[in-house]
């Protein structure tokens, strides 16, 4: 009953808050996902059952067929390398672009001639698409892995900074005046008020910020020509361009869900992460 | 730190207010919040604001608590003008300010800890305190866990573990449901009995007024000013159903209405006078 209510309070979701609902739900979701595979079965081989081809949906690869070379892939290293590859990219980007953009925020968020001098810039540059910055990247940064690395980091750091950034600004007054006439230092007020109020933020500009960064590392490797890191290295946007470029459509799917499973795996774990800091946010 | 009230006879103000002016907006246009308001507020004793919502009480409180700075005039605590946010002037604010992400424990020993008192005797303080405003079992406790009363009597107790000189409590018990706002009243009297802390609690209910202040303050619509000041004489400590068959309170509530009813009046009469502007300026432009 506890456990029940807390996942309740923590808005994780009604859908799993009792065992007859998680249930139920578990059981449509395996429906609703079984019908869609089915009907993209029937689809895709639309032309040998009814003699016509539905469009659009009849040109799928067979999910049968993906299924079977999905099988045969995931013992084969090289896909795994490019698991790695595109994680590595994608997690050093995004620790970058952490590490570097919360103390940005707060720097704009507390300092008034300093957020004068550099909000401009950084809205200037803001609106301009990582996938623009490719060739400059590719210009700039002596090694192809550091020029994707560049433009992941770039696709997280904005949104880092834009929601730190609102966060911090957002504080309640009353906070700040409270902690002030209790004889708080400056270090202390920013230590005990300022930084724990912006986590929530920070934890969801994090959220945000990975997804972009799968997002950009997928078009980064098939635009900068990732194979030219060499080895097995390419990454999973690679694999999907490399597949397109040689016919192989099943691949492609393959790709396009391992990517979309990573994703997963990487907010699921930066919500964890997030809730595990702000705690206090779960008993509201 | 407690001794009988008996034992006061200092007549001199622990806080002085004298001619104070503040107004806010940009320079070609001020719209004044307080003027020339003066105020003595007698150590020990509780000094009740009330006046029309809306008014500037609250400005008053930052001014006293020294979150801003007045335009002119002074505040004076003990003969030295209040220059900044002090320890021993306190603000329980409206509704809860308390630090969400703190637990009741961490946000009463906020003050001992930033002034880094951490000794074990302001850890028993801060454990004397919890008891006394029955959060013991709550301590662990995040503020958004606690009920509406639960989180005013932790504010109260943040600030109460400092031992201030004064305590400014800005509508602090506003928001709560009429009978935790009967209980909060009655745990406040009893925190305060026997306390040496003068307190400046900002209302906009007479009964509570009456029930708590030992001087009561009518201000005026804004510009804030003094309208009236009335000394409550009731024998403390006070109980709200005392206080419905009291004659003196009774007289005191109508006094304090009748005040404050033509401040109210006063404020319509304003409040249609730029309504007749308006209908000027609209019938100019349609001409």
């Amino acid at each position: 009953m506890l456990a029940r209510k807390r996942v309740n309070m923590a808005g994780n979701v009604i859908f799993f808050s009792s065992n007859a609902w998680r249930k139920n739900n578990i059981i449509r979701a395996a429906i609703s996902i079984s019908f869609f595979i089915l009907f993209i079965e029937i689809s895709a081989r639309s032309l040998l059952l009814f003699g016509f081809k539905i469009p659009f949906f009849g040109d799928l690869p067979k999910p049968s067929d993906v299924v079977k070379v999905f099988t045969q892939v995931i013992f084969e290293p090289g896909y795994w390398y490019s698991w790695i590859a595109s994680t590595w990219r994608v997690l050093g980007g995004f620790l970058i672009a952490l590490l570097l953009g919360v103390p940005l925020a707060l720097c704009l968020a507390l300092n008034k001639v300093f957020r004068g001098i550099f909000f401009p810039v950084f809205e200037f540059i803001r609106p301009i698409p990582p996938l623009a910055w490719v060739p400059a990247a590719i210009i700039f940064w002596p090694t192809q892995e550091l020029a994707i690395m560049f433009i992941t980091f770039l696709g997280a750091f904005f949104t880092i900074v834009i929601n730190t950034f609102g966060g911090a600004l957002s504080i309640d007054l009353r906070f700040l005046q409270a902690a002030r006439s209790l004889g708080a230092t400056k270090l202390d007020i920013f230590r005990r008020i300022v930084l724990p109020a912006c986590i929530p933020s920070i934890v969801v500009g994090a959220t945000i910020g990975i997804g972009i960064t799968w997002e950009v590392v997928v078009a980064a490797e098939m635009i900068s020509g990732a194979s030219k890191v060499g080895g097995n290295g390419a990454g999973l946007g690679h694999l999907i361009w490399s597949n397109y470029l040689g016919g192989n459509y099943e691949m492609i799917v393959v790709g396009m869900v391992s990517i979309g499973v990573a994703g997963y795996i990487c907010s699921t774990a930066i919500r964890y992460t997030g809730s595990r800091f702000t705690s206090w946010e779960a008993s509201k | 730190m407690i001794l009988e009230k008996a034992m006061i006879d200092d007549k001199k103000p622990i806080i002085k207010i004298e001619n104070l002016f503040h107004a806010y907006g940009s320079r070609g246009n001020k719209i004044p919040i307080i003027e020339n308001f003066s105020l003595d507020i007698q150590k020990g004793k509780v000094t009740v604001l009330i006046g029309p919502s809306g008014c500037g009480k609250s400005t008053l409180a930052r001014l006293i608590a020294g979150f801003e700075k007045p335009d002119s005039g002074c505040i004076l605590m003990d003969g030295k003008t209040v220059r900044g946010p002090s320890p021993e002037r306190l603000v329980v604010f409206q509704e809860s300010a308390l630090f969400l992400w703190m637990s009741t424990l961490k946000n009463i020993s906020f003050g001992p800890d930033s002034r880094g008192e951490s000794s074990s005797c302001s850890e028993n303080i801060v454990q004397v305190m919890l008891e006394k405003v029955g959060l013991n079992a709550f301590s662990k406790k995040f503020p958004t866990q606690l009920s509406g009363g639960m989180q005013r009597r932790a504010e109260l107790a943040r600030a109460l573990v400092n031992d201030p000189k004064v305590m400014i409590l800005d509508e602090p018990f506003r928001g709560l449901d009429a009978m935790s706002k009967a209980l909060m009243q009655q745990h406040f009297i009893g925190l305060m009995a026997n306390s040496l802390i003068s307190c400046v609690f900002i209302t906009s209910d007479i009964d509570e007024a009456v029930l708590l202040a030992d001087q009561i303050v009518i201000t005026t619509n804004r510009p804030l000013k003094v309208a009236a000041k009335l000394d409550v004489t009731i024998q403390k400590p006070r109980a709200t159903k005392q206080l419905v068959e009291s004659d003196e309170a009774n007289k005191l509530k109508f006094q304090a209405l009748e005040i404050l009813h033509k401040e109210a009046m006063k404020s319509f009469a304003s409040g249609s006078k730029a309504a007749e502007d308006f209908l000027r300026a609209y019938a100019i432009r349609n001409n």
